[in-house]
């Protein structure tokens, strides 16, 4: 399942926190609704900022089927994807085209393929440039391209793949109204009101002498003279201030 | 990646995550999202024992596991208080090793790996579930043979864990308020013994919860039973835990 093998500590790989923090960071950032341009400057910027990358930008496809520079690291990286979209002649164009990564090892072996982009790329000092598609086999939204000034690893490739993945993966959201911190806090409420509950049928059970059955009667009728939840009962008894209870406000 | 200087090289026809999405939904028996996600866990890792779990505070609940050898590993940490799945439900990033026994490791997780090396596991890897700021539990691969994991597995981990916290939550968004989605509902009733016997605990010494809690996770340690054995001896009073 694995495409490489080289071994690495998890815990040492430089960048492996910031790339954590990266990929929680654009998942995160379409929940809370960042539009397409920032999310993607941020993306050619985090390439630069965490892996051995010279320069980074993004390319789209636009509504009329067009591509334009949306998000790069630097001027220079910008003004190179201009150049390509005018010369229609360059690894970036190739990869949306056909949905598949481009990898550029050494540029100056290609300057027979490419002989305007690779002597106009060299001349930035660029030795090796690498295409990465956003979106998925079926729609191609663009793609994120990397400068290098030396061959790329494995593992920086593979480690800008996963950005472009969370970029992606925050770009075609299923459900983009679908609010998943909030879905996050109803999932802890209801883990927690239940955990609570239980919690009070313990010291209650335990207080009274009697089963969690009469305990858990008792919780409800609590909640019923007070008028508050049983998980807003349930932490006042926990939390040993059942005797303020008329005071907690009706939820 | 083995192309040679100077080639163009195609990757793989898809994106990775489309891939791990595509696999993660493929049901065909019915298991269950949290089975399907601890599958390609192991799969994709190349692990032994895979498991999800909610952490909340200080409840651990288990969602699914691919083998009893996960359920038993991410029990002893959380009765322990220590171990990589238990920082990294409370990480920002990932949290493990594929060498229980180094010595950075050892003293980092001292119980820990007593456990782990009578298990005959050397590597685990903990990767926190969560959305933005919002934890919600930790997914954890177990490996026997030692070894760090590639890049490759390690960016796979962050799809996966990534891929969990989106779909448990869309489970988990179908139920009514103050529902839980059928994902999580076993391995919550599953803690409400030791949840109870907390409270029992806390009245019985005048404790906080909270201490109760450690104080049950201590003894059960102490007596080398799992957290809900010692829980229901505690609820039979058949066990007294002194002041």
């Amino acid at each position: 399942m694995t495409t490489n093998d080289t071994a690495i500590d998890l815990a040492d790989l430089p960048w492996a926190g910031s790339l954590a923090s990266a990929f929680a960071w654009f998942i995160h950032a379409a929940s809370d609704g960042l539009d397409t341009v920032d999310l993607l400057t941020e993306l050619a910027q985090r390439c630069v900022e965490i892996l051995p990358v010279a320069a980074s930008g993004i390319l789209v496809v636009d509504q009329f089927g067009g591509l334009r520079v949306i998000g790069s690291s630097s001027d220079s990286a910008q003004l190179l994807e201009l150049f390509q979209i005018q010369n229609e002649e360059a690894p970036c164009l190739e990869c949306c085209r056909t949905g598949q990564a481009v990898f550029v090892h050494d540029l100056s072996a290609m300057a027979r393929r490419w002989p305007r982009f690779s002597a106009e790329v060299m001349g930035e000092g660029f030795t090796a440039v690498y295409a990465l598609p956003l979106g998925s086999q079926h729609k191609i939204i663009g793609t994120l391209n990397l400068f290098a000034t030396s061959t790329l690893a494995a593992d920086v490739i593979a480690s800008a793949a996963t950005l472009a993945d969370a970029a992606t993966l925050a770009l075609l959201r299923v459900d983009p109204t679908q609010d998943e911190i909030v879905m996050a806090r109803h999932l802890y409420d209801a883990v927690e009101s239940r955990n609570v509950i239980e919690q009070a049928k313990g010291m209650l059970a335990q207080r009274f002498d009697e089963d969690p059955d009469a305990a858990f009667r008792r919780i409800q009728s609590m909640a019923h003279a007070s008028g508050v939840s049983l998980a807003r009962v349930a932490r006042a008894v926990v939390d040993r201030r059942e005797a303020v209870l008329s005071d907690i406000p009706l939820d | 990646m083995s192309a040679g200087r100077g080639s163009t090289q195609p990757a793989s026809a898809q994106p990775r995550w489309l891939e791990i999405v595509t696999a993660v939904q493929r049901d065909p028996e019915g298991a269950g999202l949290g089975a399907c996600l601890c599958r390609e866990c192991d799969l994709y890792l190349g692990a032994d024992a895979s498991s999800i779990a909610l952490v909340m505070d200080h409840a651990y609940s288990l969602v699914a596991a691919s083998s009893n050898l996960a359920v038993v590993l991410d029990e002893e940490q959380f009765m322990l208080g220590e171990g990589p799945s238990f920082d990294g439900a409370r990480s920002d990033v990932p949290v493990g090793t594929g060498d229980l026994g180094s010595d950075r490791w050892a003293r980092r997780w001292p119980g820990f790996l007593g456990f782990a090396q009578r298990a005959e596991v050397q590597g685990a890897f903990a990767f926190p579930v969560r959305v933005g700021e919002a934890r919600i539990g930790v997914m954890t691969a177990y490996r026997r043979g030692g070894g760090e994991l590639s890049t490759q597995a390690y960016t796979d981990g962050l799809i996966l864990a990534s891929v969990a916290a989106t779909l448990l939550l869309r489970a988990q968004a179908g139920t009514e308020d103050g529902g839980l989605a059928q994902e999580f509902a076993q391995g919550v009733n599953d803690q409400a013994n030791i949840q109870r016997a907390a409270g029992m605990v806390a009245e019985q010494l005048n404790l906080s919860v909270l201490t109760a809690l450690v104080r049950i996770r201590a003894t059960a340690y102490a007596r080398g039973l799992p957290l809900n054995v010692i829980a229901n001896q505690i609820l039979s009073a058949e066990l007294t835990i002194e002041p």
